[in-house]
């Protein structure tokens, strides 16, 4: 195992990106920080185009960012050499594969980028997916491919693997095929892992901790197994003093609609003033519902 | 193992380590577990539930916080001998009653009902475990 600095394997602080935007910046990051430690899940969740591909791309060095560090292995993502890219899995969303190359052809392209290259590692992992070695990407189905994908990525024997979106488009099997390794790569090396995925149910079994982009910005960033118990979802119908409600602490989110507020809050904060509205609700939620009230439009 | 698997419920308001943890409780309470009965390891319970071994290992260390499960370096985790409830174990029943407490007053029973339902439930839990003993 080579030397690890203590702290987060990998970290984004403080980081904002801005694009030009026909004389009109715009940021699709806005002060962005998060961490992955090391031996743990990090569940980036977010509505498309919320940011988490370009949180990825900062992180590894392939996007500068306007303002704000960012961090893996103890070096800045800008100045990532060769020997940290050995070290990082990262599957791309879309489990993008050169149609020209089988599975086996490039797997020997792969192996010699990786000194961790493990061909043993690689055949299992090919029979357990059911994959054969000779097959192009132009014969696998889009859940094959995944998966071919992601072989390739797990046999290099990464500390840090990123997977942006990798159960995109994929049926339930191959879904628990995927998250099955990487429940393993956990398990049985302690590897890293950043997650961005849609499905929010697999995120409640795999995450360490969670955090949740919205139009650049992260509204949510906690340990997994706190924040269910900690956050209720409070209806308030017909608010007489609806403009106080959003400023009450540890509100983390208030929508107001035709005749009702709803509001996200960490209960030992905000509960004793929210319960003073007359006719209020409360509500646990389970982590999808928690994910929607946070994300939704409004 | 023959005992049925414990289940992860991912669509469940309640954290994935304190269900296990209620059901590794439920267990020992219908006798279903008994003391010195031993654990799957972290890693095995994460393999059969799917879940993170960091969510398994975070619910061992409640249960044996609580009394509950005792872990010995090596050999696994056990469930202990019945040792005194802890005070942090009697404070969470305490607050666990409090919600049936408020239905039972909003319903207009008085405090000798209520104790007379608690008694009730706490006896078919006993009864739950006589019947697991003779089937």
């Amino acid at each position: 195992m080579p030397d690890n600095p203590p702290g987060p394997v990998a970290a984004l602080e403080q980081v904002t990106v801005t694009v030009p935007n026909k004389g009109h910046p715009k940021n699709i990051l806005t002060e962005v920080s998060f961490s992955i430690e090391p031996g743990t899940i990090y569940a980036l969740l977010g509505r498309n185009g919320a940011g988490k591909t370009t949180a990825i791309h900062v992180l590894l060095g392939l996007l500068n960012p306007t303002s704000g560090q960012s961090f893996a292995f103890g070096r800045a993502s800008s100045e990532l050499g060769r020997d940290a890219f050995r070290r990082i899995g990262y599957m791309p969303e879309g489990h993008p594969m050169d149609p020209a190359f089988s599975i086996r052809h490039a797997a020997r392209l792969h192996r010699p980028l990786y000194p961790s290259w493990d061909d043993a590692f690689f055949s299992d992992c090919l029979k357990s997916f059911s994959l054969r070695e000779d097959a192009r990407p132009a014969q696998l189905s889009r859940g094959e491919r995944a998966l071919a994908a992601l072989a390739l990525c797990v046999s290099a024997r990464p500390d840090f693997l990123i997977l942006d979106d990798p159960t995109l488009g994929l049926d339930q099997i191959a879904r628990n095929l995927v998250f099955g390794v990487v429940l393993r790569e956990l398990a049985d090396r302690g590897c890293s892992i950043l997650l961005t995925t849609h499905d929010i149910f697999s995120v409640a079994k795999l995450a360490d901790r969670v955090g949740v982009l919205r139009d650049g910005s992260v509204i949510l960033d906690e340990p997994l197994s706190d924040i269910l118990g900690a956050v209720r979802k409070y209806v308030i119908p017909f608010p007489a003093r609806a403009a106080d409600i959003p400023r009450i602490p540890g509100v983390l989110r208030a929508i107001q609609s035709e005749n009702e507020w709803r509001v996200v809050a960490y209960c030992d904060r905000a509960e004793r003033r929210l319960m003073e509205y007359p006719g209020v609700s409360v509500h646990k939620m389970n982590l999808e519902e928690l994910f929607i009230a946070m994300v939704e439009p409004g | 193992m023959s005992r049925a698997p414990f289940k992860a419920d991912p669509t469940s308001p309640t954290p994935i380590f304190l269900q296990i943890v209620d059901q590794v409780k439920l267990r020992v309470a219908t006798g279903e577990l008994k003391p010195g009965d031993s654990l799957m390891t972290v890693r095995e319970l994460a393999e059969a539930c799917a879940v993170n071994p960091n969510t398994i290992a975070r619910a061992y260390r409640e249960l044996e916080k609580d009394g509950v499960l005792t872990l010995i370096q090596g050999s696994g985790s056990f469930i202990s001998f019945g040792s005194k409830p802890s005070a942090r174990t009697v404070r969470r029943v305490e607050g666990l009653l409090q919600s049936p407490a408020v239905e039972a007053r909003l319903a207009g029973l008085d405090g000798r009902q209520f104790a007379g339902l608690a008694r009730k439930s706490f006896a078919q839990t006993q009864r739950l475990e006589k019947r697991k003993l003779a089937g």
